[in-house]
């Protein structure tokens, strides 16, 4: 049966071997280099390789489980994928496809949650939930949205941030990173700050985004803290989502926080939705690190917050 | 209503972009120009807004590109 105990207890990553070095597109875009490296951060942006699907990223994500973390996924009994950008358009949910992909079991429970940037906060509340109600002992949540299917690669305001990647975590009964409480937003009025236009291809309003984040993130990142009775002080990351070096460093000034407490990590990634957390998260050392703050934002627009804390901590050292 | 001052907005435009010397630039040269990029221009009108209490919507956020045409749209 599901504990109190439940929680992540390994984490899979996979970034495709393709990409766009933006460094490179300078002249394209009419961009300087410092812009590139001190602003936006993305010096390059991974893209799906060829022939590859969202399901393919997920599949990648979940054997780096197996390969790197020694993971029997046939020990998994639920697959959650969270991914706004699906195989086939969404029908079926590209969970089934995983599932058959990795040949599990045909009793495993499969589907997926629409969400972006928020998604992977969202997607622990919901597994956790899903396990503890139906007595499920160990579930997978899948994080692969390549925004690239979608994206005009002419588009500044995208394409030199948006890029492709997945992360498979391994929620079970044996956590290094306990899930504490959650807390949530939604501002539905800048739904379309980031959505498809009417051509199906990805638009996004660069001030809306950053004026949402600078003004949202940090006051839900305070009340967040006050429900857990913790202070940033307390913290020993914060993990936000990496919608750009800026977005990053104007929250981290918000909440005067040093860069090694809110660190940037997508440097050669781009923007992997909802998988810039576990891309993150899966650096973080839980011998290393006791209290671990997420917090997810974007499309939507949307915001979740949770804090980890360390089962096997030795004591925090920053 | 009141337009900010000049000092208020090369205050603001300090604040948000140090490198450039924004005391040099004149009231009708491009902001874009002196060197406020897209990231800048936005955290610049964020605390515009915050500082003036008034909305400056998309269409007139990419209009404006000199402290002059941001007293006018304000002081309207």
């Amino acid at each position: 049966m599901t504990g109190p105990e439940t929680g992540i207890e390994a984490i899979g990553l996979h970034i495709p071997a393709s990409g766009r070095d933006v460094l490179d597109r300078l002249g394209e875009f009419d961009l300087d280099a410092a812009f590139v490296r001190d602003k936006t951060g993305f010096v390059r942006t991974a893209r799906l390789d060829e022939g590859q699907d969202t399901s393919d990223l997920a599949v990648a994500a979940c054997r780096d489980l197996e390969t790197r973390h020694g993971v029997d996924l046939n020990g998994v009994d639920c697959l959650v994928v969270v991914t706004q950008t699906p195989d086939r358009g969404g029908i079926p949910h590209t969970s089934a496809i995983v599932q058959h992909k990795l040949g599990l079991a045909s009793h495993v429970a499969c589907f997926d949650i629409g969400l972006a940037c928020s998604g992977y906060v969202y997607g622990l509340s919901v597994i956790r939930a899903f396990m503890a109600a139906n007595g499920i002992q160990r579930g997978l949540l899948v994080t692969a949205d390549p925004y690239s299917k979608v994206m005009d690669e002419g588009d500044r305001n995208t394409a030199i941030l948006f890029g492709d990647g997945a992360a498979a975590t391994l929620i079970g009964p044996d956590p290094v990173w306990r899930i504490g409480q959650m807390s949530f937003g939604t501002k539905g009025s800048g739904n379309r700050a980031i959505t498809l236009d009417e051509t199906g291809m990805l638009s996004m309003n660069g001030r809306a985004v950053f004026t949402f984040c600078a003004s949202a993130v940090p006051p839900a990142i305070r009340a967040h803290l006050d429900k857990t009775g913790l202070t940033l002080p307390d913290l020993d990351r914060v993990l936000l989502h990496q919608g750009s070096r800026y977005i990053v460093d104007a929250i981290r000034t918000a909440l005067d926080l040093p860069p090694q407490v809110v660190p940037f990590g997508a440097a050669e990634t781009g923007n992997t939705v909802s998988s810039s957390l576990p891309l993150l998260l899966a650096e973080c050392d839980p011998a290393r690190l006791g209290h671990v703050l997420l917090c997810g934002f974007g499309a939507g627009m949307s915001w979740g917050t949770t804090l980890l804390t360390s089962t096997v901590a030795k004591g925090p050292t920053r | 209503m009141t337009a900010p001052s000049l000092d208020t907005l090369r205050g603001l435009l300090s604040s948000v972009s140090p490198t450039t010397d924004w005391s040099s630039v004149g009231p009708d040269t491009s902001l874009e120009e002196a060197g406020l990029d897209s990231l800048d221009k936005a955290t610049f009108v964020m605390k515009l807004e915050e500082e003036t209490g008034r909305e400056i919507p998309d269409d007139a956020y990419e209009r404006l590109d000199t402290m002059a045409e941001i007293q006018t749209y304000l002081a309207t």
